[in-house]
């Protein structure tokens, strides 16, 4: 029977239960990075809010998966305290969507998705990590559950039609 | 498809459901100055529902008091006027907003989540930009989407059309409901609002929320203010992905009119605001859930 689990904005979980499902409803500037290992059934995802911690001011870095930079290691660390394997992993990530626009004289200044995809692949490689597989970008809100049983990554865009990566 | 009459808006509007009469009646109260706590105290005991929602809205985390509120008299005595108009709010919201609105992608209690987030971010933002009364962001944030409950079926109806529009000319999706139905959420949650009889402030708010450059001039700097942070709330709600619909991040967030109100966006003022916004995200948890046990009973 399988079992879900809500991952909140800023939180990252891991398990080998292979009968959960996590759930990450809301999705938008924001990034969900996952890892699996596909031998052993091992999972971890973090659901990444911004690029960089140098902005944090005191007290604002309660959340493990906050910024990007932090919350790779983080996540690399939850996933081999579950068990995961790093030579029989992939890491895939969902979201980095863009405000449509700012108006006046804002230009797109905050391209904050764009750049926490960037955070996250860099992190990833300083770890010896590649992105295996990446739905980045776009207008759109998402909502993604991660499925430990296949490591899929099912996508639900708001209003939109079901795929996976 | 023609577009939408104003008297299927109407017809639309008059069918909601009744707000908790007692609720509003503590809401015009609080709009008169002359009230006082004892006579509100004597109102909200006439609902034994409300009386239970109030209590348990005092005691939750988001509030932190240290000690246990436990009657009317006490919690109208320790909150204050504002805060308590923002909670009678509140619950007037949940009334209002905790209901599915397919037609904008939204389930059952998304769009009350959103609305709970983005007055929560409001009210933040208030606070951080010194805001005489950060309470009326709050119920800003809250209530300014209202005009989705009604218009949800019509955006429904039409979402492929304003969806293209948006793409094709490069217009946020409000404009694009507005050119594809004839009207948008804003006109019609003013309409809303006036039927409820809510208070001139929060009118205003709804009714230009998207659009603060188009606030009427003879507004008076506090209020302009407080609904450019409302604008700004509701852009940063949709960024973090919090209960948004499939309109969520088609907003064109107003960078010109922050400014114009002393908010200057530039640089990393955004980046810092959502780390702070973030830690807050527990305490709306913990609202949503004090409201939906108090809803229970």
């Amino acid at each position: 029977m399988q079992r879900t689990e809500q991952v909140e904005l800023g939180e990252i979980k891991a398990s080998s239960e292979k009968s959960l499902i996590f759930v990450l409803p809301g999705i938008g500037t924001g990034i969900v990075v996952a890892v699996y290992d596909v031998q052993n059934k091992v999972g971890a995802v973090a659901h990444v809010v911004l690029p960089e911690s140098s902005l944090a001011g005191p007290g604002n870095d309660l959340l493990p998966a906050k910024y990007a930079n932090l919350a790779v290691p983080a996540l690399l660390n939850a996933f081999s305290e579950a068990g995961g394997d790093k030579q029989s992993s992939v890491v895939r990530m969902v979201g980095g969507a863009q405000l449509f626009n700012f108006g006046g004289g804002g230009g797109n200044m905050l391209n904050i998705g764009a750049r926490n995809a960037t955070a996250i692949r860099a992190a990833m490689s300083k770890q010896g990590f590649a992105i295996e597989k990446a739905d980045t970008g776009g207008n759109k809100g998402k909502a993604v559950r991660f499925v430990l049983a296949t490591g899929q990554m099912v996508i639900c865009p708001i209003g939109g039609t079901e795929y996976s990566i | 498809m023609p577009k939408v009459s104003l008297q299927e808006i109407i017809g639309k509007v008059e069918q909601l459901p009744q707000l908790p009469q007692v609720a509003l009646r503590v809401s015009r109260m609080m709009e008169e100055s002359a009230t006082n706590a004892e006579k509100l105290s004597d109102v909200i005991r006439l609902d034994p529902s409300f009386t239970s929602q109030v209590l348990r809205l005092c005691n939750s985390a988001a509030y932190g008091f240290s000690r246990r509120i436990s009657t009317v008299k006490e919690a109208v005595a320790i909150l204050g006027h504002s805060t308590l108009k923002s909670m009678v709010y509140t619950i007037i919201a949940k009334v209002a907003l905790d209901r599915p609105v397919p037609g904008y992608s939204l389930s059952e209690g998304d769009l009350w989540f959103n609305s709970l987030t983005c007055a929560v971010y409001a009210k933040h933002i208030g606070q951080r930009e010194r805001l005489p009364d950060p309470e009326v962001a709050f119920t800003g944030g809250l209530l300014r989407d209202i005009g989705k409950i009604v218009l949800g079926d019509f955006v429904g109806a039409n979402y492929a059309e304003i969806e293209a529009l948006t793409t094709r000319e490069r217009i946020d999706f409000l404009d694009a409901e507005e050119r594809v139905i004839g009207f948008n959420h804003s006109i019609v949650g003013t309409r809303v609002a006036e039927k409820w009889n809510l208070p001139p402030v929060l009118v205003n708010v709804i009714r230009h929320h998207h659009k603060p450059v188009k606030l009427p001039p003879t507004l008076q700097p506090a209020e302009a203010k407080m609904i450019t942070i409302v604008h700004l709330a509701d852009a940063l709600t949709s960024m973090v992905g919090k209960g948004a619909g499939n309109d969520g991040l088609m907003y064109c967030l107003d960078a010109d009119a922050l400014m114009r109100v002393g908010i200057n966006v530039q640089g990393d003022y955004l980046e810092k605001l959502i780390g702070e916004l973030v830690d807050l995200n527990p305490i709306i948890k913990d609202l949503a859930e004090s409201m939906s046990i108090a809803g229970d009973n």
